[in-house]
């Protein structure tokens, strides 16, 4: 071969491992020797330079580091990056929440309609219709809305679709969005204690 | 102590003495079974080498320290993803490695001053002969900072670590003759940072 030593053989060569035939054209090239040498000389120059031997930290340092290690790992596994339909959890509590209040409040408006005309009981209390109702439908709310998981909901109703938590509370009505709001509220501040 | 809580720390115990004699892959076996404490053993094992390794990029205990958590960071999110195809020792040096490149990247190294003080023992045979060696591995240590980064990674695994060929390219995630190509330029650049 007739080629000079690539930067690879002339490590090979630095190694004393290089090839039999490539030995021949070494032997026989001036240029590559003279590279050769400039490349021992570098060697040369690091070996005598001696080890780069590096600081020996305090003898502390090691058992320091295993704990900060860990610290830094079990960090690391707490805030592990949250899946898109994981990363707004209010928005999704708060959606279901509006998708039962809007269903529970229809059923139950359905229902005491049709209990007063069927002269019911509610009539016979004494008490304004109309508060009945309110105070029945609230109840019948808030159970659902204790028996139900943001999970469960979310099973049912499926994702939410872009604009549907705007379109269910626009749906609500004033009576509906307060107590809505009280119903968030309470659920914030139980999840902040 | 309660009898049930000295059962756990006795257990503990028993594991971290299991762990101490366990060979990595047992270790990392361990751990992907879930096994935490098998992570702290390899932590243990090989914190001193990622150590040694990220002290040569950055040549400050702090930096070093920092590097060295990343490291380890990394290497607990992505052991499960480790295949076994080459020592856990490649691997963390991979890790160590890519780590130092990135830090390299965005921060230079820091040069050493020109006239580094210098402690000198008297007691010495030679101290004139030990100051000469020490400016000169003072000026290799400058030369090599200045290399582009992976000629660096290649000089500072092959010459400081004494890793093979093949072991660095498997860390660099290169061929050996591309390894040894890389060793090759690096000592050529180095002369000439040295010359200059």
């Amino acid at each position: 071969m007739t080629y000079h030593l690539t930067p690879d053989e002339r490590v090979d060569a630095l190694d004393g491992v290089l090839a039999a035939a490539r030995r021949d054209h070494l032997t026989a090239c001036p240029r590559c020797q003279q590279e050769l040498v400039e490349l021992q000389d570098v060697a040369n120059t690091l070996q005598h330079a001696g080890p780069d031997d590096v600081p020996e930290p305090s003898p502390m340092f090691w058992t320091h580091m295993e704990r900060r290690v860990a610290a830094a790992v079990d960090t690391a596994e707490k805030v592990r990056p949250m899946a898109w339909w994981q990363g707004s959890t209010r928005a999704w509590g708060a959606l279901a929440a509006a998708a039962v209040l809007v269903l529970a409040v229809g059923a139950q408006t359905w229902w005491a309609n049709r209990a007063m005309t069927d002269n019911s009981v509610y009539v016979d209390t004494g008490v304004a219709a109309d508060t009945v109702a309110d105070s029945v439908q609230w109840d019948f709310v808030v159970n659902v809305l204790d028996t139900l998981e943001p999970d469960d909901v979310r099973a049912v109703l499926g994702p939410p679709s872009r604009g549907a938590l705007d379109a269910a509370f626009e749906s609500l009505t004033a009576a509906e969005r307060d107590a809505f709001a009280r119903l968030l509220q309470a659920e914030l501040a139980e999840g902040s204690n | 102590m309660t009898a049930p809580r000295r059962a756990v720390e006795a257990e503990g115990t028993s594991a971290q003495a299991d762990h101490a004699t366990a060979d990595d892959a047992a270790l990392v076996a361990a751990f992907l079974a879930g096994d935490r404490t098998a992570f702290d053993a390899i932590v243990a094992r090989h914190q001193r080498q990622v150590y040694q390794v990220c002290y040569r990029f950055v040549r400050n205990h702090e930096d070093a320290a920092d590097l060295v958590q990343d490291v380890f960071v990394r290497a607990f999110k992505g052991l499960k993803n480790f295949k076994g195809d080459s020592q856990l020792s490649t691997w963390l040096h991979r890790i160590g490695v890519n780590v130092c490149l990135n830090r390299v990247a965005v921060k230079r190294p820091e040069l050493e001053p020109l006239e580094p003080a210098r402690h000198v023992d008297d007691r010495s045979d030679d101290p004139f002969r030990l100051v000469a060696q020490g400016e000169r591995a003072a000026d290799v240590r400058r030369a090599i900072a200045q290399l582009p980064p992976k000629q660096r990674a290649t000089l500072l695994l092959r010459v400081y670590q004494e890793l093979s060929h093949e072991e660095i390219a498997g860390i660099l995630g290169c061929s050996a003759g591309a390894a040894k190509a890389n060793f090759c330029h690096a000592l050529g650049n180095l002369k000439r940072l040295m010359v200059s």
